[in-house]
């Protein structure tokens, strides 16, 4: 029972999965700029809220922290810290 | 067992129709040509929170400071030290006045960080594991929606010390996957006690839509051996402000249970100020014991219990928050409410 309990879950993970695998027609599309601003919303605020104003030298720690432990993907990090240090406060 | 065969049925199927759903949504992934001044160098900082809750249940109170800093040391152009220190104690009040005060002190994590590729981070040292997301992402008490954590929350509230390896992978369509998978030795220290063991979590998250799909697994490899598997689901609805949460346990040692929990974001709306800077937050959750008793015990209930609990976070500023909540546990034989006032604050230094 054990055994069709763990394959049953991770067929209907893989299921799930697949779905997204699955090829379309607007994936070729040419890729759009980085929105950064939009990549900051998807990332960081469906935690927690915006945080304090910090320097650019702070920020791209917090950011670095940020990419391990939201698992950031290398894109997504380099275009939210372009954001974040083009808005970040003249504190350094 | 047909209890938890229903329960692992009806959650999997959630978790696998949800995406179904949005298969056929996709956003265009950017460009790699995002820029900053690569001159400007990262600096040491310590950041992190402080939290004060006091929670009142029948006839006694409970008064809980917690300090946890959290110090990040970038090191070079591909590294990062990350560390996080945890201090707290409980007093606890009744009809005979305080009881004993006991300083806890834990070290969540002391982990370096290797960006190897763009798809891969190795990680080395003493790390939280990556079972769900919340002990993870939402632990902090700064970030997470009520004061108490989630019943099943302790098989997931341990460290490890050993290895990762995780990252993030584009996929097809704009979808992400993201893993960890990690090795665990045994430790007794009393700060710095793991587990021997080893699992991984994989997870699609679909940005569009900000919904994310995850399921773990774990394997205790100490003097009992046993399986664990887990699954969640972050949605952020971008139509409504609503967050929706969820986690799940199955484990034939250590029992099955599940968390829902929803939190709006009233700032979206047009509303008097005081709203906006408004959070209600409601969670529903069960958790049931094992069929077979075990020896093992992580802090999990004793018996099935389930609670509902409603909240109301208040943002008084971005960087300091207030806290109510209620919530009700029924268990056998035991009851009762729970009343919580809390204010967190985060700091960056």
């Amino acid at each position: 029972m054990k055994t069709s309990l763990v394959l049953a879950l991770l067929s209907m993970f893989a299921l799930g999965s697949a779905s997204l695998l699955s090829g379309d027609t607007t994936s070729r599309q040419k890729p759009s700029p980085p929105d950064g601003e939009l990549l900051y919303k998807t990332h960081c605020t469906r935690c927690h809220s915006t945080p304090p104003s910090l320097s650019d030298r702070q920020t791209r720690v917090i950011v670095r922290h940020m990419r391990v432990r939201a698992n950031l993907l290398s894109v997504d990090y380099q275009a939210v810290l372009a954001y974040l240090s083009q808005n970040v406060k003249t504190r350094d | 067992m047909n209890r938890r065969l229903l329960l692992l049925v009806r959650y999997s199927l959630v978790l696998s129709i949800v995406p179904l759903m949005y298969s056929q949504t996709t956003v265009p992934r950017p460009i790699e040509n995002a820029t900053y001044d690569e001159s400007v160098p990262p600096i040491p900082l310590v950041t992190g929170g402080i939290s004060f809750t006091t929670s009142f249940e029948s006839g006694t109170q409970d008064l809980h400071p917690v300090v946890s800093p959290i110090f990040l040391i970038p090191i070079g152009r591909r590294g990062l030290i990350e560390s996080e220190f945890e201090m707290q104690t409980e007093a606890i009040h009744d009809s005979s006045g305080f009881g004993p005060l006991h300083l806890d002190k834990s070290l969540e994590y002391a982990q370096f960080d290797y960006f190897a590729s763009k798809y891969l981070t190795i990680v080395a040292g003493r790390f939280p594991t990556p079972f769900g997301f919340y002990k993870e992402r939402l632990d902090a008490r700064w970030i997470r929606n009520l004061p108490d954590p989630p019943l099943i929350f302790p098989f997931s509230d341990t460290s490890n010390n050993g290895g990762m390896l995780r990252g993030a992978i584009p996929l097809k369509g704009g979808f992400q996957l993201g893993y960890s998978t990690y090795f665990s030795a045994m430790s007794n220290n009393e700060v710095a006690g793991s587990d021997r063991q080893a699992g991984f979590r994989s997870s699609v998250f679909v940005p569009k839509t900000r919904l994310e799909v995850g399921f773990s697994f774990n394997r205790k490899l100490g003097d009992e051996h046993f399986n664990s598997f887990g699954s969640d689901l972050a949605w952020n609805l971008t139509r409504i402000p609503l967050d929706v949460r969820s986690e799940a346990l199955f484990s034939h040692t250590l029992g099955n249970g599940y968390w829902v929990e929803g939190a709006w974001r009233l700032a979206r709306y047009s509303l008097p100020k005081f709203l906006r800077n408004s959070q209600p937050v409601v969670r529903g959750e069960q958790y049931f014991t094992p069929s077979e008793t075990s020896a093992i015990d992580v802090g999990l209930p004793g018996v099935n219990t389930s609670r509902v609990s409603a909240g109301w976070n208040y943002y008084l500023t971005n960087s300091l928050r207030a806290q109510f909540s209620y919530g009700r546990q029924f268990a056998q034989d035991d009851n009762h409410n729970t009343w919580t006032v809390g204010l967190n604050y985060r700091f960056i230094m």
